[in-house]
This record gives structure tokens, sequence and C-alpha cells, in this order.
């Protein structure tokens, strides 16, 4: 070392200047930079999942969920969740009661799909005057309840007969409806 | 061994030469090094800065993220009020309503007429047979059933005077004719 002129020297002393640059740039600097290109970038990513976020929930507050469930409720009236089917056939015997109409026979198809829900058809027999039968008539058509008339047929005089076929609507006729039953020894014989 | 004594006062004897270059080499290095201890150290405060940063956008979008997920059944519920609405809608527009041609044929009987058997099927088609007294009668009735039901299309198939008639009446719907009970 001592045998080299300080020329050499200042040039050597150079030459460790531009390595220690490079070593610094290549592993202190450069790595620092992706870092910091990599937050930015992750940051940008997360903004934009932040605005997109922040659009769904203007768009979900948006929703006026009171006066939806209002307008739920009241068709699930019409289509319910559950087909009811029980009480439906006692409501059927009830008005047909009230309004002094003879039930005859009721039929009842198997469910089936019907959009996203599923419709039970029913065909019915009744007797009674043309007043009871036409008032029999509208009270069904009238029903809170979405029930279709497809086809019906009228024929007599004073006493009259009718058969109506209709379909009601709901998303599910085989729920369990229980019913409390006093029970007996001999199912084939009425005491 | 000579020795070179210089007895001439401080301030006459001759100076070194200035040597300008490793003056000048020395300031450039020590420059590189303080330029690049303060990048490296803006550097670490922007990384520091930014993580910083990022968590804090990371709380707040995981705090929208559950607003979101708690606000969600709305969206459900929008969903399935649509779905119900547009089934009974097209439910309800595809289905006919009969007692307002009973109410219809009501009141456009007219004496000498009288209906034996009515037959409403799907499609909108109601079917009549009743007897008559005369041909004029069944075709006034005709026209009666036309001013009361509004509908187009309803046709006489058989007459007999003083026997029985068939008429049909085609594309009732039910949900427009005015009730007049």
């Amino acid at each position: 070392m001592s045998k080299l002129s300080t020329h050499q020297k200042w040039l050597l002393v150079i030459l460790a200047v531009i390595l220690i640059n490079f070593a610094v740039w290549y592993f202190g600097l450069s790595p620092a930079l992706e870092k910091v290109k990599a937050a930015r970038k992750e940051f940008s990513t997360v903004e934009q999942q932040k605005i997109s976020l922040q659009k769904r929930l203007g768009e979900l507050n948006a929703i006026d969920a009171p006066v939806l469930q209002q307008e739920m409720d009241l068709m699930n009236v019409q289509v319910p969740e559950l087909g009811y089917l029980r009480e439906f056939l006692v409501y059927i015997e009830e008005t047909a009661a009230k309004l002094g109409v003879e039930l005859g026979n009721i039929s009842i198809a198997e469910p089936r799909e019907a959009g996203s829900y599923l419709s039970l058809d029913f065909s019915l027999s009744i007797n009674g005057t043309y007043a009871q039968l036409y008032s029999f008539l509208k009270t069904f058509e009238q029903n809170e309840r979405l029930l279709l008339v497809h086809s019906f047929n009228l024929s007599g005089e004073e006493k009259m007969s009718s058969s109506i076929q209709f379909t009601i609507y709901a998303e599910d006729f085989d729920q369990y409806t229980p019913h409390k039953a006093p029970g007996r020894e001999n199912p084939f014989k009425d005491y | 061994m000579q020795m070179q004594v210089n007895l001439l006062p401080a301030q006459y004897r001759p100076k070194p030469a200035v040597r300008f270059w490793p003056i000048l080499l020395t300031i450039i290095f020590m420059l590189n090094s303080i330029a690049l201890s303060l990048y490296w150290l803006r550097l670490q405060v922007e990384i520091t800065r930014a993580q910083s940063s990022l968590n804090s956008l990371q709380s707040e979008v995981n705090s929208l993220q559950r607003s979101v997920d708690e606000a969600e059944w709305k969206s459900q519920l929008a969903a399935d009020v649509q779905k119900k609405r547009d089934f009974l809608g097209t439910e309800v527009t595809e289905s006919v309503l009969w007692h307002p041609i009973l109410n219809a044929i009501e009141r456009a009987m007219i004496p000498g007429v009288t209906i034996t058997n009515l037959n409403c099927a799907s499609g909108g088609v109601v079917s009549l047979g009743g007897n008559t007294e005369t041909i004029r009668t069944v075709s006034e009735f005709l026209g009666s059933l036309q001013t009361k039901t509004e509908l187009e299309v309803i046709r006489i198939h058989s007459a007999v005077p003083e026997g029985g008639f068939q008429i049909t009446l085609k594309d009732w719907s039910g949900r427009v004719v005015d009730e007049d009970e």
C-alpha cells in the first residue's frame, strides 16, 4: 500500500466510495424504495376497497327497510311462508257454513312449483241458491290470501250446484301443523 | 546526515502548496455520505408513514365491512320483496276474476230469458246455456250482454224459439269492468 503513489491511493478511495454507494443502493435504498412502492400500491388497493364499501353502504342505507318489511308482511299474507293448509280447509268449511252453502267434495292435488313458490290446486263442489253461491265465489275471490279461481260452473234453478277449481300459493305446504288429539282405543269405532 | 534549519520567522517561511483535488474529493465524499443517509432516513420515515396510513385505512375498511355485513339483510329483503312482488304481479295479471261476470250477467238479464247453466273456463271463456221465449229475446239478450260486459266477442251458437240457446263470451278478465252492485 505504501508503494502506491498518492494519485493511485485517491483512485482507490474513489473506487471504494463507488462500491460503498452501490452496496448502500443495493442493500439499503432499493429494498426501502420497493417497500414504499408496495405500501403505496396496497394503500391504493385498500382505498379502492373503501370506496366500493362506502358506495355499497350508501346503497344499503338508501333501502327503506321498514317500508319494504311492511310490504313484505302484506305480501306474506297473500303468499305465506307456510302453507297453512289445515287453517285453509277450516276456512272453507267456516265460509260455506256462514253463507249457508252446502259443501261437497274437496279434491286437493300435489303441490307443484310455481316460480320460486309452490301452488296447490283445489277442486270444490258446493250446492246452494244462486245468491249463496255468488257470495261464496265473491268471498273466495276477495280473500286476503292469493286465491285464483281458474274455472267454475253453475247449473240448476232454485237449488244450484257448482264446482270451483282454484289455486292457493305458499313457500312451503309441508310444514308441521300440530293438533292436540284426545285419541281413541278403537280407531274403527266412533263413540 | 545533513539537517536543514529554517531560521526565518514563521510568517516569512515558504508555505506548502494547497492541494485542491483531495479537498474537493473529501467534500464530495462527505456530501455523498450525507445525501445517502438523508435519503435512507427519508425512505424509512416514508415507510413508517405509509404503514401507519395503511393500518389506519385498513381499520376503517374493516369497520365499513362490518357495517356493510350488518346492513346486507336489507339487500336480501329488497330482493325477496321484488321477487314476491313480481310473482304476485304476474299471477294476478294473468288470472281472471269471475264474480264480476256473474254480476254483469245479472244486470244484462231481460224478461223472457233464463240461464240454466254457466261455465267459466280458463282463458276468460264464459259459456252460457239457457231458455228463451223467442229469437228476438235472445238477440236482445246478446246486445244486453255486450253492453254490460263490454266484451267485443260474444258468439251465439244456437237458439230455439221457446227452447234453449247457447252463447259464448270470450276474453273476460274481470279486472276492468266497473261493478255496479
